[in-house]
């Protein structure tokens, strides 16, 4: 019997931010700081914020926490990776393109159900919100298709546009795999790598440590600390913006790990992310005021 | 001159739940305003699809007089004519269309470019056509074709050119493969679930309002097989429902006794020549959702749900309010209270309380919080808990939303009650009381909650003594008068908005809030008592009047009635009849004697009218002008008892 021929993982990689590329978006790299989605990458936040024409392509890690399962779920992990794809202003045929860029991966939209379910994205941390779509494969969701609306709670006209790729959602798909951790990476030279032969023992380890040893009153005072570290510096007389956003993203992590080991409530999870949402607004508004453009409070 | 026209938006994928109120206001829209310049037609008609928001009318009547205005200046050339009655018409056409987007109903709209503009979702193809002709218009920006487009997966978008408006529905679904009358797609899926079903078992059915929301996600919607395994099954239904039909948006399948199948029904948006993919994924989607459940549950029930409780030690409720923990205890309290209000066992009330939070500790809630409560109920039952006790966990949370059901036994109603109370004043403690834009914790639904809990379930509890033992309950904070104050007066607020609704007039309500207890079950029955005395017009005039001698004089607090300078007849019966109606209306409140109270009212107004009528109050004596007025006033204290009478005039 023929074997099938499929992509494998850093293939999926290479092919999505060729076409884009070719597309107009310049390829950027990661962020380095821990973060739950690739919109808390700098270039995606301010450039939003400022409205202005870019178009950017990256491969971002993510770390939800509350997501860890110790390794043993198929399909769930506290790490793992998104490309990015974000357009200002969006192009018209914007959902062509996305669907000739999956049909680069050999997806055939005639043969698999490709369909976008409306799923509103919010992030209430950066006072961002969007209307989209997920994008699901045979009910597989892949893709967050976002058009955003706001961003640090100031109104996005004109919108941008953001694509969210999930990496191991896809390259799932196109092996036909049903276990993340036997997606293939890379199977370029004699022995094949394994997505669980870089990845496994991190995911268990960091598993149990976001579910089990964190050490709640240090990751508070950590919180606290990175809160006032990031208001100082943006409360200066000449804001340093950057640092004080980077200070904000890593309270985030921070809140996210504490949701991790339940530490609140419904309730009080809203008093945190309240102060971290204001804190994102002052940075954007002083972002705005650097840049000499008017903003809109709504 | 009769025409055809077609209007059809194409769009970036719609929100299923809201396609049909935007066309239905859409269409409503255009019929309101061919109405408005009198335009006749055969037929008018709304499509939609998950891309698309179509209008189609047919033959579009323009009368003999409507046309002559316009071609009253051409003689004997009727090629002209039929041109400027073209143009006519799709003027008024243009105008039509434009009104009606201008006054549609956008439940949520968006920006996607930068114009200004806001629509639902982003437009990408506007087809406008009058007969054979391209009517040139703008629609946000996005100019009018001649052309519609195919499906956008399996028919890669392609255009789709018409020589005639009236070749729409049927082009488009040949050469399109777009269904675009929703009925007749939902048909579809219907014909189709009904042959797939039959091959499994000819008993098993679907559920058809299910079926709404799923046929507007799909243009051309075919119908394929999956199941779960088999050991899935014994997970909570309500569990693998939420999985199935809110996640994944499949159809479960059910038997003859409403008993979920391990079968459930795809709907696809294409014919695919290889189906089994599309089976396989949805499949192992589902299996995979339904096995992390089994982990939860097999996570959970390692302990009893009682254990959580003291891990609500560490929960945090709210910064300044504490932990779970502490609201379980106020919890407690408050219902105990209550049960002995309500006459229902205190034990059970302390049982049910304490386990009211658990569940929020389960590793299932936190996983899907929407199942709060249904999952305590569901745990307390496999540890063989009372039922009423079991189902109090899942309905402290009721009612959901404004106008769904309330608790269902009166051990829920005692901890939902006690529970929102206690949200409710401890915010106020801590200086996060609601506004009208902003309520984040909910404040105004859990109010109208236990008002609506206390009228629905008559169930005889004063709400300010309630407040007050839950103000008590927070023993930690030194609370001070005007915050309880200021809770009484939302409260207030909130019954009157309530009973606003049963009907009643606003001074009817305002006046019994005043006059009853904040008992919400009697200040309903006084409001309707008073709504329905028939002479409350004659009792207002009396009152007016005896206002308007009365306020003339001043300082009378420390005088009284003096009843041996009394000397008219008149008089003396109005005293004595005073004297009883004072007595008696005690106990004719308290039993809700209307009959008898608006008895002695309607002899106290008559009276009093007499009273005008013979003699003169203003008498040249002092002592008994005085004394009459003085009398006069306990007839207007006595009316207040009963109707506010300020809040009439």
């Amino acid at each position: 019997m023929k074997k099938e021929k499929f992509f494998c993982l850093q293939e999926i990689i290479k092919i999505i931010k060729n076409f884009w590329e070719k597309n107009g978006c310049t390829i950027v790299p990661s962020l380095d700081i821990q973060v739950g989605a690739g919109t808390f990458h700098k270039e995606t936040f301010f450039n939003s914020i400022l409205s202005k024409k870019f178009s950017r392509i990256y491969l971002q890690a993510c770390r939800r926490p509350t997501d860890s399962r110790n390794g043993k779920s198929k399909n769930r992990l506290q790490h793992y990776y998104q490309i990015q794809v974000v357009i200002n202003p969006p192009p018209k045929d914007i959902q062509n393109k996305y669907i000739s860029s999956l049909k680069k991966l050999k997806i055939n939209p005639k043969i698999d159900d490709i369909r976008f379910v409306e799923d509103n994205w919010e992030n209430k941390t950066i006072g961002a919100s969007g209307i989209g779509w997920e994008v699901r494969i045979n009910g597989i969701e892949i893709t967050q298709f976002t058009y955003f609306q706001k961003i640090a709670s100031l109104e996005c006209n004109p919108s941008t546009v953001e694509i969210t790729y999930g990496l191991e959602r896809i390259a799932m798909h196109i092996q036909k795999k049903n276990n993340i951790y036997e997606l293939i990476w890379n199977n370029k030279f004699k022995k094949k790598i394994k997505y669980k032969d870089i990845f496994l023992y991190n995911e268990i380890e960091q598993s149990i440590y976001n579910l089990k040893k964190s050490n709640i009153k240090e990751i508070l005072y950590f919180f606290k600390k990175n809160i006032k570290e990031s208001k100082r510096l943006i409360l200066l007389k000449n804001p340093l913006i950057f640092p004080s956003y980077e200070h904000l993203l890593t309270s985030i992590h921070q809140f996210n790990l504490l949701e991790a080991r339940k530490h609140f409530s419904i309730t009080e999870r809203y008093n945190y992310i309240y102060k971290i949402r204001n804190l994102s607004k002052l940075i954007a508004i002083k972002y705005c005021i650097k840049n000499n453009i008017s903003y809109n409070k709504k | 001159m009769k025409k055809n026209f077609i209007l059809e938006i194409i769009t970036e994928e719609l929100p299923p739940r809201n396609i049909i109120i935007v066309i239905k206001s859409f269409y409503k829209n255009i019929v309101n305003e061919l109405r408005k310049k009198f335009i006749k037609y055969n037929k008018i008609k709304w499509y939609t699809t998950s891309r698309r928001l179509s209008i189609e009318i047919n033959r579009i009547k323009y009368e003999k007089k409507h046309i002559l205005k316009y071609t009253k200046k051409i003689k004997n050339n009727n090629l002209e004519k039929k041109r400027k009655i073209f143009v006519k018409m799709q003027n008024d056409l243009k105008i039509i269309i434009f009104n009606s987007i201008k006054k549609l109903n956008l439940v949520k709209s968006m920006h996607w470019n930068d114009s200004k503009i806001k629509f639902i979702r982003p437009i990408r193809n506007v087809l406008c056509m009058l007969d054979d002709k391209k009517v040139d218009i703008k629609i946000l920006n996005v100019k009018s074709k001649s052309y519609t487009l195919s499906h956008f997966f399996m028919k890669n978008n392609k255009k789709i050119y018409l020589n005639n408006a009236n070749e729409y529905k049927k082009k488009i679904k040949k050469y399109g493969k777009v269904i675009i009358d929703a009925k007749e797609r939902k048909k579809k899926i219907l014909t189709e679930i009904k042959k797939k079903i039959k091959k499994i078992d000819i008993n098993l059915s679907i559920k058809k309002k299910n079926i709404e929301e799923i046929n507007n996600t799909v243009e051309w919607p075919k119908i394929y097989i999956g199941k779960f395994r088999s050991k899935f099954l014994k997970i909570y239904k309500k569990l693998i429902k939420y999985v199935v039909e809110t996640i994944q948006k499949c159809l479960m399948i059910y038997s003859k006794f409403n008993n979920i199948k391990k079968y459930f029904i795809i709907i696809s948006n294409i014919s695919s020549k290889n189906p089994s993919r599309i089976i396989l994924e949805n499949q192992n989607v589902i299996n995979e959702r339904l096995r992390d459940i089994i982990f939860f549950l097999k996570l959970d029930n390692k302990k009893k749900l009682i254990n959580n409780l003291k891990k609500l030690k560490k929960y945090i409720f709210h910064k300044k309010l504490g932990t779970f923990f502490e609201k379980t205890i106020r919890i407690k309290k408050v219902s105990c209270w209550i049960s002995k209000k309500i006459k229902i066992k205190k034990k059970d009330v302390i049982k049910a309380s304490l386990l009211s939070k658990c569940d929020l500790l389960t590793n299932m809630v936190f996983e899907f919080p929407e199942m709060q409560g249904y999952i305590g109920m569901k745990y307390a039952m496999k540890e063989n808990e009372k039922k009423k006790i079991a189902y109090s966990i899942k309905e402290q949370y009721y009612p959901l939303f404004y106008n769904s059901k309330i608790p269902k036994y009166k051990i829920s109603c005692a901890i939902s009650i006690a529970d929102k109370i206690d949200t409710i004043t401890g915010l106020f403690i801590v200086g996060e009381k609601p506004n009208s834009k902003n309520d984040p914790f909910y404040i105004r639904k859990s109010t109208i909650g236990i008002i609506r809990i206390l009228l629905e379930k008559k169930l005889i509890i004063n709400i300010v003594k309630l407040i007050k033992k839950s103000i008590f309950s927070y023993s930690k904070y030194k609370t001070k008068m005007y915050i309880r104050k200021k809770i009484i007066k939302y409260f207030k607020k909130r019954m009157l908005s309530i009973l606003k609704k049963h009907n009643f007039k606003k001074c009817f309500i305002l006046s019994s809030i005043k006059t009853c207890k904040m008992i919400p079950i009697i200040i309903y029955k006084n409001t309707l008592e008073i709504s329905n005395y028939k002479n409350i017009e004659i009792l207002k005039n009396t009152y007016k009047r005896i206002k308007n001698i009365t306020s003339k004089i001043k300082n009378l607090k420390n005088t009284k009635i003096n009843k041996n300078i009394i000397n008219n007849k008149i008089e003396k019966k109005l005293y004595s009849i005073l004297k009883i109606f004072e007595k008696k209306t005690k106990n004719m409140i308290k039993d809700f004697n209307y009959k008898n109270i608006f008895y002695y009212i309607n002899v106290i107004c008559k009276i009093t009218n007499l009273l005008f009528k013979k003699i003169f109050i203003n008498d040249k004596n002092k002592k008994i002008r005085i004394n009459r007025i003085l009398i006069l006033k306990k007839v207007n204290k006595q009316f207040n008892k009963i109707i506010i009478m300020k809040y009439f005039l």
